[in-house]
């Protein structure tokens, strides 16, 4: 398994990042990937998981800026993923969905409490596809914007 | 202080040697944390549905976001890294330092230790496996079936029972979950195939009550067990010490860390600091029972002696996770009732020449989805979906690997006062694929680059560094009865003086060897 190793400055400057930055990243990843702002507490929680813990150094290119501008941040991250499972990006929405996941009202999106054989088929087939969809552009994008 | 009896550390070994020393009152030697209490009290389900627990992300990620653990550093078990687990690991870093590339060691210095996290697996060894020691069935069987009285171990007499040992004395195995259920049926109709082949599947032996015993009650399957640590229905050693210490039977010291020690005319001293003032203590004893852990009693074997050369063999299993997939599970319900640390276990033995190969299954639902989001190869919204739709349908295949002393596997006391282990990864994949070919017999469908070759040490089965020999008179090892070379009032309880590690959890083995030696050792002062 791949470890994190965050590389010298870049990863001492990101311990201080603006706490206001890291609530509005927040919110652009829990739009992107769960709909709608994320909670007021959520974005607490990920600005002190943030804040406390220094991030991938790959990719060396900074993604706040992308991710204010609301680039399609799955489509990066699945990208990224593939290049290096330890990637700053991957490790922000992973941060997110844990702290989600811990939440009763998001219950629901993680656990399946009546059974539906067909359901799960089906939405799994066009995860598939959606997937496969935003991996070709994120690899675009990772192109346009020379993230890596 | 002076004592008849010293015992270092109190975890498996430590605590099943002092139990059977407990007519000496020894004085035990510990650390010893503690973890934080948990207000965590009901199905864990059922609390993550309603957020019926006041201190609830607290307890599932951590006021320090610790279940956050593998976002950034390297991996460690889901049930290590859960807010309230985290005092098994606490201080290790900084109490036995390491200096490794590529084994990724844990150690405790916890109340009951290590096994204060484990699955309560506890299985004996067969005469097959014990082939490399100086030791056999005939010595280690009073103390298996003394300790199945103790703890209270469920499980069955099945097609495992000729690698399990004897089914005497067992409670009702733990009920299955539905996963489980499918898998075991499908296995019982192609039974004679799969034994053909040499996969046998069965109920797994683990300290987990399914009756009242010794005032412990049945386990409640709350699924709390990666969050929650002390549940009584699962027997930890800590358990037995805390039993010891309320009944007076051992005189236990906590907050210290026994460094080395040096032998004197009749008798032993110990040296020790205080981990809190580092005030330095030494201790007198007629004996004295090393049951560290593996790693850290070698240490002290090593510093006793000022060795900064000797390279001392390491054993490790290890480790392979394997993803099987029951298609016809995909979209199943939740199964919230259950006992998520293992479900069946699986032996391969092909034939009675070649040692078996256990394995154990487990379902992955106890665990935060978001542990493993990352493995399903899709988008984020498609991987939560495949946390939904998929985890049912998952069962996780965890292979134990024997190991056997080579040269490039050890550990050795560097000046700086640190442990250095190296330990070299070895190819795998070959029994991999033959898993995967058996299981998708089973209608269970898996492939090669899903497979996980957990890193070196992953196990936490660390053994075989002051090794049992027949003669025992060789430096750094032990006699039959666990003698450290070399002493004469010195012995070795815990899995350091293991001579194989063969494919199997061997915390019941080590117990009851803890005991026989501990026992031989209070012979010795009569």
């Amino acid at each position: 398994m791949h470890i994190a190793t965050p590389t010298g400055a870049r990863a001492a400057g990101l311990s201080q990042r603006d706490p206001y930055r890291l609530r509005a990243e927040a919110n652009q990843l829990h739009r992107a990937l769960f709909g709608g702002d994320a909670p007021t507490d959520v974005q607490a929680q990920y600005e002190g998981a943030i804040a406390g813990h220094a991030l991938a150094g790959f990719p060396s290119a900074d993604l706040s800026p992308l991710i204010e501008r609301g680039v399609d941040v799955e489509a990066l991250e699945i990208a990224l993923r593939r290049i290096n499972p330890v990637n700053a990006l991957t490790q922000r929405v992973h941060v997110l969905c844990y702290l989600v996941e811990a939440r009763p009202e998001y219950f629901d999106r993680f656990m399946a409490e009546r059974a539906s054989f067909a359901r799960g088929l089906v939405t799994l087939a066009l995860h598939s596809l959606r997937s496969a969809h935003k991996l070709v552009k994120g690899r675009w994008l990772i192109r346009i914007h020379h993230v890596v | 202080m002076s004592s008849d009896v010293i015992i270092v550390g109190a975890g498996a070994a430590g605590t099943s040697a002092a139990a059977q020393l407990r007519a000496r009152r020894p004085l035990v030697l510990d650390v010893g944390y503690r973890p934080e209490p948990s207000s965590l009290s009901g199905n864990l389900f059922d609390l993550r549905r309603h957020g019926g627990a006041p201190m609830l992300f607290e307890e599932l990620i951590g006021s320090k976001f610790e279940s956050l653990h593998n976002v950034f550093h390297a991996y460690l078990t889901p049930k290590l890294k859960a807010p309230r687990m985290q005092f098994v690991t606490r201080g290790a870093a900084a109490l036995s330092p390491v200096c490794t590339d590529g084994f990724e060691p844990a150690m405790s210095f916890a109340a009951g230790g290590l096994a204060n996290a484990w699955g309560a697996g506890l299985y004996r060894f067969t005469a097959q496996e014990l082939a490399g020691f100086p030791i056999g069935l005939d010595d280690l069987e009073p103390y298996y079936d003394a300790l199945t009285a103790k703890i209270g171990i469920s499980g069955a007499d099945d097609d495992l029972a000729p690698f399990f040992g004897p089914a005497r004395g067992l409670q009702p195995p733990v009920a299955l979950d539905a996963s489980a259920q499918a898998l075991l049926r499908r296995y019982r109709r192609r039974r004679a195939a799969m034994n053909g082949a040499g996969l046998y599947v069965g109920r797994p032996r683990l300290g987990v009550l399914t009756h009242e015993h010794e005032g412990r009650p049945a386990y409640g399957y709350d699924a709390l067990e990666f969050f929650r640590p002390g549940n009584p229905a699962v027997y930890t050693p800590a358990q037995t010490l805390d039993e010891m210490i309320a009944q007076q039977q051992i005189e236990y010291l906590r907050g210290v860390l026994v460094e080395r020690f040096a032998e004197s005319d009749g008798g032993v001293l110990v040296f020790a600091r205080d981990v809190a003032t580092g005030e330095r203590r030494a201790f007198a004893c007629r004996r004295l029972v090393l049951a560290a852990g593996t790693l850290n009693t070698a240490k002290i074997a090593l510093r006793s002696r000022d060795d900064t050369a000797s390279r001392l063999p390491l054993l490790d299993n290890p480790l392979t996770h394997i993803p099987l997939l029951d298609p016809w599970r995909i979209g199943a319900a939740l199964d919230p009732d259950v006992y998520p640390a293992a479900a069946l276990n699986a032996v391969y033995a092909p034939d009675a020449c070649a040692p078996p190969i256990q394995m154990t299954l487990f379902s992955i639902t106890g665990a935060l989805r978001s542990d493993y989001l990352f493995e399903f190869p899709l988008a984020v919204r498609g991987a939560v979906a495949a946390a939904k739709y998929l985890t049912p349908a998952l069962m996780l295949l965890h292979l134990i690997y024997p190991d056997a002393p080579s040269a490039g596997n050890y550990l050795r006391l560097t000046p700086e006062n640190e442990l250095e282990i190296r330990y070299a990864a070895r190819p795998r994949g070959a029994l991999e694929r033959r898993m995967l070919a058996l299981f998708r017999r089973l209608g269970y469908a898996g492939a090669m680059r899903l497979c996980r070759y957990l890193p070196p040490g992953s196990s936490y089965h660390y053994a075989g560094s002051l090794p049992m020999t027949a003669t025992g008179t060789e430096p750094y090892t032990t006699d039959r009865n666990g003698r450290l070379a070399g002493t004469r009032g010195v012995f070795v309880a815990d899995a350091a003086a293991f001579s194989a590690l063969p494919s199997k959890n061997h915390s019941f083995t080590m117990m009851a060897n803890a005991m026989r030696i501990a026992d031989h050792a209070g012979r010795t002062l009569a």
